[in-house]
């Protein structure tokens, strides 16, 4: 019973967002998540308590001040506030906060996270053919948390980022190194989650020993690191505590095999206190002390048949025959007299029924003190164990993406601000994965900020552009998060943010036409996008009329291609195979295709990206292949063939390049007219419901 | 009316401090659920819906599950999205004459869940609060089960937008 379709799994907000009732509902909409409308004096802007009571971080300095985070300190009281009132306690593992830039990190909307399946799959939200899937060779459960992080934010510094690259790279060229660091993570359990509930209080011995078994395979870890060369090791290394101390004090106070409860005994290990070695002997060992004592005091006292005995009245005793009672020390308290003798006790022999009598009781108390004692005071330790399973967890995913790149045979991408996208011979990291070794097919990409701006990608449908374009944006993401990738060569100026515009939408179930949400993903990426992002555009304006879709993408393409308006690395599929038009048109539009081999009226997708247009869609080809029938298939093709002859495409290739800039010509009068309209609408002021009542007039005028 | 019986009378001073929460009311070895909050376990959790006298002439409609059975059944509940109050016996009933004090020890709810049954040991789990002002938000993060936390503010353009992006990354699947 796990919580994976929550996520986050709670939200907590002030009274003014619950009220935005449009802001919540989309929200709702969004994420299956639980959200407490939760009250606004629990939002304090207290600074003090703050700075007093955690360590606050912006990302390798500490907060000194905390007047220009007054948003950040609200939010964090508000929490802290709803933790506290749920737990009811001190939460001591919760004590450094980590504030972050947004900038810090490359942008990713929901569709692009959707629509790229880095952690989940769209359909079936699984792992596997995610990117994760790939990625993850992790050993511990912390490692497997770090990646889905790293992930899900992949860095925009190229200094960051190449740090990880060099470590990735130590670990990947040296195998032995790597295999041995991966068999030490391996027995390592997940030490956040043991500190974590060692600050509710709530280990028990098993989990100590995990802590402890943990702790023990940080000396070889730092070991194994110790001569690497690579800076961020190095410092991993330098920072990675063995808590030793710790180690040594669960090693020395809790057994082997300790039992689930705490409050049974059996948890101590012999040798730790004196105290619970006695009591464990008393209840076990009981009458060999007492013989032990026995024969001790017939030595010392001299009386022969001195004896200890045990009644239910007395308790101990230690009885004297008559004739032996002048040699009684004066130690001797005498308890009862009988006819032939007298019964006495000592001060020792009552320490020692005490023991005897109640040591088992007596064990388990004591034990139980002495455990919560350990337990404390490892819980002292905290902020250490969790600064050490930070670096664990750090060398775990630098592990995993050495074995990846190792495996898959990725290459060290050279990372910059060169503004440039440089692949040779790219290929998807999933789907070469999914697929037989070595049949996929791979593919050049070169984008940068001026001549390759813009790439227009036409060709049938199903031969591989939208693999293509996910290829380039998973290679460009893998490059930022620190990880080799699927190429012989590439070189990746950093990006900003990634938009994708890809298939369909998971929204379709929610009510909104295909077409709404296409233009809505539409309208954010050329609100959003700079000169430093990367767009892939798959066939937008394909939910609505050829001439709208045309339309569309073609003003999408003018805005995108505007420098002064956006200006982005963008690769652009279609299959309007007009738009190649805009290669002779635009400066930074290149125009590629999909390589296709005829064999008669057969044709074959070779699934290669080739420079230059094509003019034809090969949509009757593919209807083919999809088992249309022969008929159908040939009447089509002299349908085509007709209008063809007969359209105002034909007459648009005859014509087009004669005609002056800016004056938009591919169809009749009345389509220039609609054009232009288009062409003035400010798509950076417009929103979703204007941009569908100007389709709705556009379409009535076509009428 | 007659007067609810005094265990009745705790027990609502206890769920009148937790009414968005199900209250899991320890009596004994049980735990023990009343009036609606009884309604929606019985129904969630597939349990035989009963009645305890309370003072009153009709009994109050309740359910209850074993103790030792709780991290199952509260972990069913938080599933299903809902909050659970856990209320513990704050004294040993053998050394106390009369009532025993009892108040809620711990809140469970989707985003503060630490037992380990609950959780997917290859993510984390996330809570989240967000404090909008104007057109600002204020960020915080936590993962209670790993002490995880982290904070940022989105004060640039389309902020809406930027904020659903943000609750995106920290999706737990």
């Amino acid at each position: 019973m796990k919580l994976q379709n929550f996520g986050p799994a709670e939200l907590i907000v002030n009274s003014f967002l619950y009220s935005s009732e449009e802001e919540i509902n989309e929200i709702r909409k969004k994420f299956k998540v639980y959200i407490n409308n939760f009250d606004d004096g629990n939002f304090k802007d207290d600074k003090d308590t703050l700075l007093q009571n955690y360590n606050l971080l912006y990302d390798d300095k500490t907060i000194k001040n905390l007047d220009n985070y007054e948003l950040e300190t609200v939010a964090i009281n508000g929490l802290l506030a709803y933790l506290n009132q749920t737990q009811k306690m001190k939460l001591d593992h919760i004590n450094h906060i980590k504030f972050y830039n947004l900038q810090k990190y490359m942008a990713l909307d929901i569709a692009a996270r959707r629509n790229l399946e880095l952690l989940e799959r769209q359909h079936d939200k699984g792992k596997r053919g995610t990117l994760l899937w790939v990625l993850d060779k992790t050993s511990t459960s912390m490692g497997g948390r770090m990646i889905r992080k790293w992930i899900s934010e992949p860095l925009v510094d190229v200094t960051e980022i190449n740090n990880r690259l060099e470590a990735v790279g130590e670990l990947k060229d040296n195998s032995i190194l790597r295999g041995e660091l991966q068999e030490n993570l391996k027995r390592v359990y997940d030490i956040e989650r043991l500190v974590g509930k060692l600050a509710y209080g709530n280990s028990n011995g098993r989990e100590m020993n995990a802590l402890k078994n943990s702790l023990m395979q940080i000396p070889n870890i730092k070991n194994l690191i110790s001569t690497s060369n690579s800076e961020l090791l190095k410092q991993l290394e330098k920072n990675l505590d063995a808590c030793e101390d710790i180690a040594k004090l669960i090693e020395s106070s809790i057994v082997e095999d300790p039992p689930i409860t705490v409050k049974e005994g059996g948890v101590i290990k012999t040798g730790y206190n004196s105290e619970v070695d006695e009591y464990r002997k008393a209840s076990t060992e009981g009458k060999t002390w007492l013989l032990e004592l026995e024969q001790r005091e017939k030595e010392t006292t001299g009386i022969k048949n001195l004896k200890v005995g045990f009644n239910k009245v007395f308790g101990y005793y230690i009885e004297v025959t008559k004739s032996n009672l002048s040699l009684v020390p004066s130690t001797y308290i005498r308890k009862q007299t009988l006819t032939n003798g007298e019964r006495y006790i000592t001060e020792e022999l009552n320490e020692l029924e005490s023991k005897i009598l109640g040591a088992e009781e007596k064990l388990i108390n004591l034990e139980y003190e002495l455990f919560i004692e350990i337990r404390n005071t490892v819980a002292q330790n905290i902020k250490r164990l969790q600064a050490t399973a930070n670096i664990v967890a750090t060398l775990d995913v630098l592990a995993s993406l050495a074995i990846v790149a190792e495996d898959m045979n990725y290459v060290c991408p050279i990372v910059d601000n060169s503004g440039e996208i440089d692949i040779k011979e790219g290929r998807h990291p999933v789907i070469e994965k999914m697929i037989d070794s070595g049949t996929f097919v791979s593919n050049d990409t070169y984008l940068n900020k001026e001549e390759d701006r813009l790439s227009i990608i036409t060709g049938p449908n199903m031969a591989g552009k939208s693999t293509y374009m996910r290829q380039v944006a998973l290679i460009t993401l893998m490059a930022q998060i620190g990880s080799f990738v699927p190429a012989s060569y590439a070189k990746i100026g950093v990006v900003d943010k990634i938009f994708t515009r890809v298939g369909a939408s998971d929204d379709l179930s929610m009510g909104q036409s295909t077409f709404m949400v296409e233009m809505m993903e539409v309208a954010t990426i050329l609100k959003e996008a700079t000169s430093n992002s990367l767009i892939i555009l798959d066939e937008i304006g394909r939910g609505t009329s050829t001439y709208d879709g045309l339309s569309i993408a073609w003003a999408v393409v003018e805005h995108i291609t505007d420098k002064t308006k956006c200006g982005a690395k963008t690769l652009f599929a279609t299959h309007y195979h007009e738009l190649t038009e805009l290669e002779s048109k635009i400066e930074g539009v290149k125009n590629y295709s999909i390589a296709v081999k005829e064999k008669g009226e057969d044709i074959i997708f070779l699934r290669k990206i080739i420079p230059g247009g094509t003019d034809e869609s090969y949509g009757i080809h593919v209807a083919k292949l999809a088992g249309v029938p022969q008929a159908v298939v040939k009447r089509s093709n002299e349908i085509l063939r007709t209008l063809e002859r007969k359209s105002m495409l034909g007459q648009k290739k005859a014509e087009n390049k004669k005609q002056p800039e800016g004056q938009l010509d591919f169809y009749n009068y009345k389509l220039a007219e609609i054009a232009h309209e288009i062409d003035k609408i400010n798509l950076n002021e417009i929103t979703p419901i204007d941009a569908l009542t100007t389709l709705m007039k556009i379409k009535e005028k076509m009428q | 009316m007659a007067e609810f019986s005094p265990m009745m009378q705790q027990y609502f001073n206890v769920k009148e401090q937790h009414k968005d929460a199900i209250l899991f009311f320890r009596i004994g070895d049980f735990y023990e659920m009343f009036f609606e909050d009884a309604k929606t376990a019985s129904r969630e959790l597939e349990i035989t819906l009963t009645g305890k006298e309370c003072g009153q002439e009709e009994r109050a409609p309740m359910c209850g599950i074993p103790f030792h059975a709780v991290d199952n059944y509260v972990s069913k509940l938080i599933e299903k999205g809902y909050k659970v109050a856990i209320c513990e016996q704050l004294e040993d009933p053998k050394l106390t004459k009369g009532m025993v004090k009892r108040d809620v020890i711990r809140i469970v709810t989707p985003g503060t869940v630490i037992e380990s049954n609950m959780l997917d040991e290859k993510k984390n789990n996330y809570i989240m609060s967000v404090f909008k002002r104007g057109v600002y938000f204020g960020i915080a993060i936590c993962d209670i089960s790993t002490g995880d936390f982290y904070s940022t503010k989105i004060v640039e353009n389309n902020n809406f937008a930027t904020l659903l992006d943000e609750i995106a990354k920290f999706r737990t699947s």
